[in-house]
């Protein structure tokens, strides 16, 4: 007898972890199928999470209930704000990580979570049933499992080949074997299929660094933690270091080029512009005389550390050198040299919003294999992914798809399956146009009642998120009726335009001059707010005229989305677009006049032209706006 | 609704008695189709060929001259066919009807080559709008400021603060986004720079005032009292006798307009009744309209006779009449010996230009790319010292966003393009 399942997910790192777990919080009976079930939760690359962009992703994770704010507010040694004074829309939270803690940390959410098995297999091939619909895959082991629906999250393990200098060999990361199998069956199944390359730098033993040659980097006190559930990190914290590479490390790097497989052809894949390899930095920006790096400990008791910003993919013995030029780094030794990873994705514009593939009903693909790079980034996948695998296997039609108004999440998915990408993709707060909204601070307001809707939710979460809602609209409450003529503002000792215009405690906060301290020494009920009530306020008189206008943004955004663009049709027939934006929107076939507006190089005219053309209806497949 | 796809053709030239009329055709126009059409054995495209044009039956229509322009090279983008015949009235007749006797031929709408180059990207909407202008230019001056347009000038500035604009808002997001990596203190560095932008652009948006002035043409009233030598002046300036003149004070009684070129600026010259209280009914209205026309002329020429003491009008330039008989006031003038006409014609144009552009300097004058100029300059005003670096990037988009109507869109992955090409990113 078959084992059968709602759904399958394969593959246990960010992306499979989040989509496993969002599947069986909806219901579904899941089973996680992995290689090794003791590498669940493992961070391949740096040992952090968040970051900008980032960060706004792992809170937004978080108020759907998600693991991975969870798991590194358990497992962080080291927490900062960035962007601190850059305006509360771009603060991005971020935090080192003890590699072992983490892993730890997310094994135990997956072994808490009801209606979730892990099974330690690999995935070979999947089985389609009637109408190219996915009925169930099978193990390595030739057992078949059947499920309703299943999520692919191999990350770099499709053909990975893995480059230290000349040599190469076949793995998704060191010493793990690679998925040729399911490579093979998405040829198969004429999934489109391109290469990436990522690298990583080499690992130190912080036993062999000189701590006192390198600036020393604190974190914040107290930490600020990641989830809305968490009331304090008691994790204990570490510094990180902060050393730079000199002349002589770029000149031991510009003579060995001809041997960097970057540079000789041996890499095809393209690799990330944000997060170059030392060997393209230096000879990209030539005139730098040092690049910064930064050592970050891999653990509590773990003696690797992280140097990054130098990953490689040099011969080992010009890796040795290279370090051995780096201030602290004279004498440290390698634990495992630094290299490239070539793999396979799946050329995101095969996807619906949902995730799931057009080729195969019940097929979803969450994480680095739809091209995009990052724990965060994929960990945002696996979670929609899952959550609509499991709506699929329910039976009914409702799935969570966020627009880009909603959440850096929905700005990903957004771009992935209607612009595709050529690089490594990550979360930039640029991407969001509605940034000033998407806050890492808001993320509950703007997604927990929603990820209640579809079941993603639980309990505990939903009431931490009800009282806190109404302790914020109380408190707003107060600050907005809270009004006074310009004349009782400045008996107060306020300095007030004397315009005769009334105004309100969030209209004097958004004065240059006012700060909360002054208002608290007046009013009981602000010197009653708690500091997360204090920050929310204080959001709201900064952007002031500001979220107004974004806001008549988004309706016209989603007025735009609402215009739906047929789905089988030839561009041709508009007549007034060029050629050359003709064969775009035949390969994009965008879903909706929005998603259209967002592939490069449309302009302003030839949306016009869709919009009449649209609007219209004199194309029979045209299906004009609900 | 009209249909992209067809071939279109339109005379070029005017209709009417000529030497040579010029058609022109543009489509889809495979090259066989062209030799029956024009019996010629070839047809080397950009050459021009001496051939027969021959109706379907074969007929010999004219002796033509036809040049070939295949897509893409070629003024619409579409392969264009140029045929030059004789410009007799019935041989053009002839030569529509053939045309437009093809299937999926017909008559070009107004614009519709230039809407099909600007499609096929041969020229931006701003060449495509200067165009327009050069069409509708009556006088040099306002041909050379409309050849700024057509000629690419504006664009090339429209490139130039393309740039601008991208190079701001990736310093803006590159901080943002890549703190860790950028750890520099660009905040006076953006509102600065913003200011200063924004100070540029204001500049050709003014510029462009004055351009769009020249373009819809200047208004100059002869204004002042009863029998002051208005109507002479009128006659004397343009040369002609547009206006009744008598001794009778009161003679004009309703406004005469005349337009004419002065130093390549098209002038409309209104004379006006002249300004007394008076019991007639009608010569009331042309009093109440004399003093609009002091409101609304770009120049008020406050025509007085020697001698007479009038009322000021305020920003008026007083001209004395009458200097044959007697010399008053700095300028003096007489309409029957000419004596300083030509030097109030100069005053004039010197007035009305005073504010011109030189044509390569970059103006906008054209009301769609004001309004998007205006936006942007705006939002990079509000860039303030002080605000949030979130707030001020998002200012920048605005403005990036108003620009684009005018350069094209900045889309993100070009602001990234730029960040990663100007910023070593990555820790």
């Amino acid at each position: 007898m078959k084992a059968k399942y709602d759904v399958i997910v394969v593959g246990g790192g960010h992306a499979g972890t989040e989509a496993a777990a969002a599947a069986a919080r909806i219901g579904a009976k899941t089973a996680l199928v992995t290689f090794d079930a003791n590498k669940i939760g493992e961070m391949s690359c740096n040992p952090a999470v968040g970051g900008l962009g980032k960060g706004h992703l792992v809170r937004e994770i978080d108020a759907l209930d998600g693991l991975m704010a969870r798991a590194i507010d358990q497992g962080g040694i080291q927490f900062r704000t960035l962007n601190a004074s850059k305006g509360p829309a771009v603060r991005g939270p971020r935090a080192q990580a003890d590699r072992k803690l983490y892993r730890q940390a997310i094994q135990r959410l997956i072994e808490d979570q009801d209606n979730l098995i892990v099974i330690s297999a690999g995935v070979d091939d999947i089985i389609l049933g009637a109408d190219q619909t996915l009925s169930g895959v099978v193990l390595d082991t030739g057992e078949m499992l059947v499920c309703s629906a299943c999520v692919i999250t191999t990350g770099t393990f499709l053909r990975g080949k893995i480059h230290i200098g000349p040599w190469t060999a076949a793995a998704g990361r060191v010493g793990e074997a690679p998925s040729i199998r399911l490579a093979e069956t998405l040829d198969r199944l004429k999934f489109p299929l391109q290469r990436l390359k990522t690298g990583t730098p080499a690992r130190l033993d912080t036993r062999t660094i000189d701590w006192t040659q390198v600036e020393m980097q604190p974190g914040e006190v107290p930490p600020p933690p990641f989830s809305f559930m968490t009331q304090a990190v008691t994790t204990p914290q570490l510094e990180c270091g902060i050393t730079y590479t000199n002349e002589k490390t770029h000149q031991l790097i510009r003579d060995n080029l001809n041997r960097a497989p970057l540079f000789s052809g041996q890499i095809e894949g393209l690799g990330p512009r944000y997060c170059p390899s030392i060997e393209d930095k230096v000879t990209r920006f030539a005139d730098k005389d040092r690049h910064q790096i930064f050592l970050e400990p891999e653990g509590l008791d773990d003696p690797l550390v992280y140097p990054n910003g130098i990953s490689t993919s040099l011969p080992e013995d010009v890796q040795h050198a290279m370090i051995a030029t780096i201030p602290g780094l004279e004498r440290a030794r390698i634990v495992q040299p630094g290299y490239a990873v070539e793999y396979d994705f799946v050329d995101p514009r095969c996807l619906s919003h949902s995730l799931e593939t057009r080729q195969v009903a019940g097929l979803f693909l969450a994480g680095q294999i739809n091209g995009t790079t990052g724990y965060e980034e994929a960990a945002g996948q696996g979670l929609v992914a899952g959550a609509n695998a499991a709506l699929r296997a329910s039976g009914t039609t409702e799935r969570l798809e966020m627009d880009r108004a909603q959440s850096y999440i929905g700005v990903m998915i957004d771009d992935l399956v209607t612009r595709g990408t050529q690089e490594p993709y990550r979360m930039f707060t640029s991407r969001a146009e509605f940034r000033l909204r998407l806050r890492a601070d808001n993320a509950d307001q703007r997604l927990t009642a929603l990820g209640e809707k579809v079941g993603l939710v639980k309990k505990a979460r939903a009431d931490t998120f009800a009282q806190k809602q109404a302790e914020i609209s109380e408190a707003h409450r107060n600050a907005r009726q809270t009004i006074m003529s310009p004349n009782d503002w400045q008996k107060l000792g306020f300095k007030v335009n004397q315009d005769g215009r009334r105004r309100s405690l969030i209209d004097m906060l958004a004065l240059k001059n006012v700060g909360l301290e002054q208002l608290a020494e007046h009013f009981d009920f602000v010197r009653s707010w708690s500091p997360l009530i204090r920050e929310q306020i204080e959001i709201t008189a900064t952007y002031s005229g500001y979220l107004e206008r974004q806001e008549a943004e988004i309706l016209a955004y989603r007025k735009e989305e609402g215009l739906k663009l047929p789905v089988d049709f030839d561009y041709r027939q508009v007549g007034s677009l060029s050629n050359e934006l003709v064969e775009k929107l035949n390969a994009a076939k965008p879903a909706t006049l929005g998603a259209a507006s967002r592939l490069q190089g449309m302009t302003p005219a030839a949306l016009a032209s869709l919009y009449r053309f649209v609007k219209r209806g004199d194309s029979e497949s045209t299906v004009v706006a609900a | 609704m009209v249909n992209n796809s067809d071939t279109i053709f339109a005379l070029s030239t005017p209709y009417g008695r000529s030497g040579v009329a010029t058609f022109r055709v543009s489509g889809a126009l495979p090259c066989h189709e062209l030799r029956s059409l024009l019996s010629l054995p070839s047809l080397a495209p950009r050459y021009a060929s001496l051939c027969q044009l021959v109706d379907q039956q074969g007929n010999k229509v004219d002796d033509v001259v036809a040049t070939y322009f295949p897509a893409p090279n070629s003024f619409t983008g579409e392969d264009v066919l140029e045929i030059s015949c004789h410009g007799s009235v019935a041989i053009l007749a002839q030569i529509e009807a053939l045309l437009g006797g093809r299937t999926g031929w017909r008559q070009a709408q107004p614009g519709e080559f230039a809407r099909r180059a600007f499609r096929n990207q041969k020229i931006d909407l701003a060449e495509a709008e200067g165009l327009a202008d050069v069409l509708e230019a009556k006088t040099i001056r306002q041909l050379k400021h409309a050849q700024r347009g057509a000629w690419g000038a504006n664009s090339a500035a429209v490139q130039a603060w393309r740039q601008q604009i991208l190079e701001l808002q990736a310093l803006a997001e590159a901080v943002i986004d890549f703190s860790e990596d950028l750890d520099e203190d660009i905040d006076d560095t953006i509102t600065n720079t913003a200011k200063q932008f924004a100070g540029d652009l204001d500049q050709a948006l003014r510029r462009g005032n004055s351009v769009a002035q020249l373009q819809a043409g200047y208004t100059v009233a002869l204004v002042g009292a009863p029998n002051a030598g208005k109507s002479s002046l009128l006659n004397a300036l343009t040369q002609t006798q547009a206006a009744i003149v008598t001794d009778l004070p009161g003679t004009t009684r309703d406004q005469i307009t005349v337009e004419v070129n002065i130093d390549g600026l098209p002038v409309k010259l209104v004379d006006t009744a002249g300004l007394r209280e008076t019991d007639d009914h009608i010569e009331q209205i042309g009093v109440a309209r004399s003093r609009q026309a002091i409101v609304e002329a770009d120049l008020v020429l406050h025509v007085v006779r020697p001698g007479t003491a009038p009322e000021p009008i305020d920003g008026a330039l007083r001209v004395y009449t009458h200097a044959d008989v007697k010399k008053d006031g700095v300028y003096s003038v007489s309409s029957i010996t000419g004596e300083g006409i030509d030097s109030l014609l100069a005053l004039i144009s010197k007035s009305l230009a005073a504010d011109l552009p030189a044509p390569d300097e970059v103006a906008f004058s054209n009301a769609r790319q004001q309004s998007a100029v205006a936006r942007a300059v705006h939002e990079l005003q509000s860039v303030t010292f002080g605000a949030p670096l979130d707030i001020r990037a998002q200012h920048l988009r605005y403005a990036s966003q108003a620009l684009s109507e005018i350069t094209g869109d900045i889309d993100v992955e070009d602001v990234l393009d730029q960040i990663f090409g100007n910023f070593c990113i990555g820790k």
